[in-house]
């Protein structure tokens, strides 16, 4: 293999050149940017909720996926949390965990069957499970349930020592999925799986496995960041994830991970999300009229998205 | 190369996180005579929601102890309104204005607000919290019970009718819907033959009124809970040279020019977007130390077929807010 070259432009790098630059802009634009507080929230809050979704946004489309169902499993395991602590006051914060974690997973397995047992094209499989979810939440509920308590607000307003502890929360899984992604075997064989299933599998890969537990891994990490929503909004209901696949679309593109899948690295991922973060923060603090932060959302995907195009055509033409 | 570029990113990110952590305290209003607030919009997608800005602006006018504003768009986004919230208040408000996109799924930031020491004051929406200053609302069960009580009397207590909602799930809807369920469900004579969400959109209203008006060949009167959707209800019965029957909804313009035009009898039940300036107010007695009310609520009168005739405005948009309009002429919305 030939050692690749460093450039900014590389997909990978670019984010987080992107990410420097939006930070440095801030800083520069209004000075109330780098006041701790902002900083805390900007840096180690905001961004938790959207990052974990978007991690396993990345993860399935890293395996050649998408996920559609993002949104609307949100707003289900939101209430549901909500919904527990109504209907069973002094329910223990981890039972909650482990039942939204496992309500997450169980998602991804039914969009993954969808996927590998059925064959349907992972756009409209995903968007037929959120149709069904969102069905099932008005069945469940019509209306926002709040009252979550302090205990379980921890996860999102607690802090150890001056580190609010949803940036630990993100930051251990970050690293976990990192590791997972990078460094083990399975990773390479998502890659290659997302790359081409057909090269997969006649190199011995079990393409089926693999882009099941793609499906299993997103609905998971889905289910951990409901559990942070539900702390931060202190509650859930049927509307809250709505446009939260989109904007985990949005912040993985950004990243610099393929739609086609195969390619990009995770971090990106995480990478895309600070960059929306403090994009929000700084039209905020810039009071910049909301029409023209929708336009400038989506000038930002498309510098992104028009750099990784030029550079994978460089790519492929340096191949032929 | 690629490692000292990566060493230089990495240091100016953990410098950012390094301040980050070390978090600052918060500022005090108490006497001071010159404010500047700040306002957490749920959205800002129609002509409803462009009156209750000019409501608030001109009423901010009205005030000029407040020397600066500040309004943030949550684009009816419970987690970005959270995120909004704590940016308004990173920037030092002395006072916070906050119309909810979902009142109960943002309880802990109203809170958080509440706590830093700062006049909050949460109008236009419920929300499951006592700490805030002040909820400003309007009784929206009583919207939709008021609604229905006429139309029920309008059709003797006897009638076959249908009923139009906004959003599945939108707090304003479904506590429309409950309230003027009530009164339904408690006059006999009155059938629901469907009930159906239109999302407050005439296109989606006139589809499903048109797919009712197949299904259903007596169709005697219409519940819906906003204008926005009883007055492309009733240009699908045109179109489908029906009888236009009695209905109900808001104070929207177009929906009383139509009705005033077509002389058939309906009932405008106002969400006034004058509780921005109620909002306004209130914040502003609370910032400079006045005692108020924790809950402020807002009563208006429904409109009948007269009233109707009286306060529309034939001369101008349909997108019109009938008798929400009463502000000096640089504020109102230009439509």
């Amino acid at each position: 293999m030939m050692k690749k070259k460093f450039r900014l432009t590389d997909p990978g790098i670019f984010v987080w050149v992107l990410l420097v630059a939006i930070v440095i802009f801030s800083a520069v634009a209004n000075p109330v940017f780098l006041r701790p507080r902002n900083l805390k929230n900007v840096f180690l809050i905001q961004p938790v909720g959207l990052g974990l979704a978007s991690l396993g946004q990345a993860v399935i489309i890293i395996s050649g996926g998408i996920d559609m169902s993002i949104g609307a499993a949100v707003s289900l395991l939101t209430s549901v949390a909500g919904g527990l602590y109504r209907d069973f006051p002094g329910v223990s914060v981890l039972t909650v965990f482990l039942i939204i974690s496992a309500m997450g997973t169980v998602i991804g397995l039914l969009n993954g069957l969808l996927v590998v047992k059925l064959k349907i094209a992972p756009f409209m499989a995903t968007l037929a499970t959120m149709s069904v979810i969102q069905g099932g939440i008005f069945i469940y509920t019509k209306k926002t349930i709040g009252g979550i308590p302090k205990s379980f607000r921890f996860i999102a307003e607690g802090s150890v020592g001056p580190v609010p502890f949803c940036f630990l929360y993100l930051a251990v899984i970050f690293a976990l999925v990192l590791i997972l992604m990078n460094r083990s075997r399975y990773g390479r064989h998502l890659y290659a799986v997302g790359a081409n299933e057909w090269v997969a599998s006649i190199t011995g890969i079990a393409v089926d496995r693999v882009k099941l537990s793609a499906y299993l891994i997103g609905g998971l990490l889905t289910g951990l960041a409901s559990v942070f929503l539900a702390g931060r909004m202190g509650g859930g209901g049927p509307l809250v994830g709505k446009g939260y696949e989109l904007d985990t679309i949005t912040a993985v593109v950004i990243g610099g991970v393929s739609l086609a899948g195969g390619d990009g690295n995770i971090a990106g991922a995480i990478g895309g999300v600070l960059i929306l973060s403090i994009f929000s923060n700084l039209m905020n603090l810039l009071d910049v009229n909301p029409y023209i932060q929708m336009l400038l959302k989506g000038l930002i995907l498309i510098t992104a998205v028009f750099f990784y195009a030029a550079k994978t055509a460089k790519a492929k033409g340096q191949e032929a | 190369m690629k490692k000292g570029l990566s060493l230089i990113l990495i240091t100016l990110l953990m410098l950012s996180l390094g301040a980050a952590v070390f978090a600052g305290g918060q500022q005090d209003a108490a006497g001071k005579d010159e404010f500047v607030i700040g306002w957490s919009n749920a959205g800002m997608g129609d002509s409803w929601r462009q009156f209750l800005k000019a409501n608030f602006e001109a009423e901010v006018a009205a005030n000029p102890e407040i020397v600066k504003y500040y309004i943030s768009d949550a684009n009816e986004r419970p987690e970005k309104q959270i995120a909004d919230i704590d940016d308004l208040l990173a920037k030092g408000v002395d006072g916070l204005i906050i119309y909810p996109t979902v009142g109960d799924a943002i309880i802990p930031a109203v809170e958080r607000a509440y706590e830093s020491g700062i006049p909050v004051i949460v109008f236009g929406g419920s929300i499951n919290t006592d700490s805030l200053t002040c909820l400003v609302t309007q009784d929206l069960y009583e919207f939709g019970r008021s609604q229905a009580k006429w139309l029920a009397e309008e059709l003797g207590g006897k009638g076959k009718i249908i009923m139009l909602s906004g959003i599945a799930g939108n707090t304003t809807a479904e506590e429309r819907l409950a309230g003027a369920r009530e009164v339904f469900d408690a006059n006999p004579g009155i059938e629901v033959l469907d009930h159906q969400y239109c999302d407050w959109s005439a296109a989606k209203t006139k589809t499903i009124v048109e797919a009712m008006l197949n299904a259903f060949p007596e169709i005697d009167g219409i519940w819906a809970d906003s204008g926005l959707m009883s007055w492309p209800a009733l240009q699908a019965f045109e179109e489908a040279g029906r009888k236009l029957v009695p209905s109900t909804g808001d104070q929207l313009n177009g929906y009383a020019k139509y009705v005033s035009e077509k002389n058939v009898p309906a009932y405008l039940y106002p969400m006034s977007t004058r509780l921005s300036a109620e909002a306004v107010k209130v914040l502003v007695a609370a910032m400079k130390g006045e005692t108020v009310d924790k809950k402020v609520a807002a009563s208006f009168e429904g409109m009948g077929p007269e009233a109707i005739k009286k306060f529309v405005k034939p001369e101008l948009s349909d997108w019109w807010w009938v008798g929400d309009d009463q502000m000096p002429a640089e504020f109102l919305p230009r439509l």
